[in-house]
């Protein structure tokens, strides 16, 4: 049988981004938007409108629920972990591992050094 | 024009449903807002706070298709038009006079078999009202509601027409119609039906006149609404 090919690599990063950090609370847009920059240091950076389409996706899909909550004197939408969210997140989190165990284990012992210095030198990745 | 209305715009026209547009639209701008006040804490003028939340938030052409990419629900009159300006309106004609009818029979039940003159007034002002009501308000209500739907989904179609038409013809042909007096000289109410008064040539034209003016009426009106919506997008 044929092994089904990888997904694209940067493709599942905001959504698992997002599953995570509604672990935790209910956070609205633009608060995810800074808290992924936050949690990765800058190494991850989101596009500013492109958190709202995976949300919505997340939301149809039923991995997220949302209300709509005043908080002082704004309206935000609020976003929070269902059930089946967390179950994605612990999916997509098991793959992302294991992905990254056997890229490391190719990359370790000749470029790690290298890779290193690259991620520390203040380089980022935009989702 | 405020910001992001091109991005309503595009979307809508590309099919996606309106209230999920309206929603990323409202977002949109409450991330705009935050930009501008984060950048306002940081030094930035208010121009240059506008001008730099606009530039961090990205391009309208990118936020559309990161949309588009995530392939969001479609609208229901832009996947099924024959349905939305087809069916539905002629199956809530027809619907909406039969249950009427039904409910009136009901009402009417008491005062079926008095003579024509000892009908209470208060009935005969319930049978005037209902039938104009029937006759007059639920055609020119559906056809504003299919206008409403068309606009808020920036759709131009032949179906807006067509179920313009089919509303204006069926209004005509189905609504509530009681015949008291003349009808039998023996019951106060001797036929309630959803006919429409279809019963001679004569009535017939009285049909078509309505269903004409109705049609002439609501095309005028979507077409003018339509036209100053696309002037202002």
């Amino acid at each position: 049988m044929p092994r089904q090919p990888n997904p694209d690599f940067m493709a599942g990063v905001p959504e698992l981004m997002i599953l995570r950090l509604l672990q935790d609370r209910e956070m609205y847009g633009y608060e995810i938007v800074q808290a992924v920059r936050a949690e990765t240091g800058d190494v991850v950076s989101m596009g500013e409108g492109v958190a709202y389409t995976v949300l919505h996706a997340l939301e149809r899909e039923g991995a997220l629920k949302s209300r709509r909550r005043r908080v002082e004197g704004r309206s935000r939408i609020y976003y929070t972990l269902t059930p089946a969210g967390l179950k994605r997140y612990q999916n997509l989190a098991s793959n992302w591992l294991t992905l990254a165990r056997a890229i490391q284990s190719v990359i370790k012992q000749d470029i790690a050094p290298a890779f290193q210095s690259f991620i520390h030198g203040g380089h980022h990745a935009a989702v | 024009m405020q910001p992001f209305e091109n991005v309503r715009e595009q979307l809508l026209k590309a099919g996606i449903a309106a209230g999920h547009v309206n929603r990323y639209v409202v977002e949109l701008r409450e991330h705009l807002a935050d930009l501008t006040n984060r950048e306002r804490a940081n030094g930035a003028d208010a121009r240059e706070a506008a001008n730099k939340a606009c530039t961090i938030m990205g391009s309208d052409a990118q936020l559309v298709q990161a949309m588009l990419d995530r392939s969001p629900p479609r609208a229901l009159s832009v996947k099924a038009p024959w349905a939305v300006f087809g069916v539905l309106p002629v199956v809530a004609i027809i619907a909406v006079s039969w249950i009427v009818a039904m409910t009136m029979m009901q009402l009417m039940m008491p005062v079926m078999r008095l003579l024509p003159g000892q009908m209470p007034s208060g009935y005969q002002a319930l049978l005037t009202a209902v039938t104009i009501l029937t006759g007059y308000l639920v055609g020119p209500l559906l056809a504003a509601l299919c206008i409403a739907t068309a606009l808020r989904q920036r759709l131009d179609t032949v179906w807006v027409w067509a179920g313009l038409g089919l509303i204006a013809l069926f209004s005509g042909l189905f609504a509530f119609h009681a015949s008291t007096g003349a009808g039998d000289p023996y019951r106060a109410v001797s036929l309630v039906s959803v006919n429409g008064h279809v019963d001679g040539a004569a009535t017939l034209v009285l049909v078509a006149i309505r269903a004409g003016v109705l049609f002439a009426i609501a095309t005028f009106a979507w077409r003018t609404l339509r036209n100053r919506q696309t002037a202002t997008a």
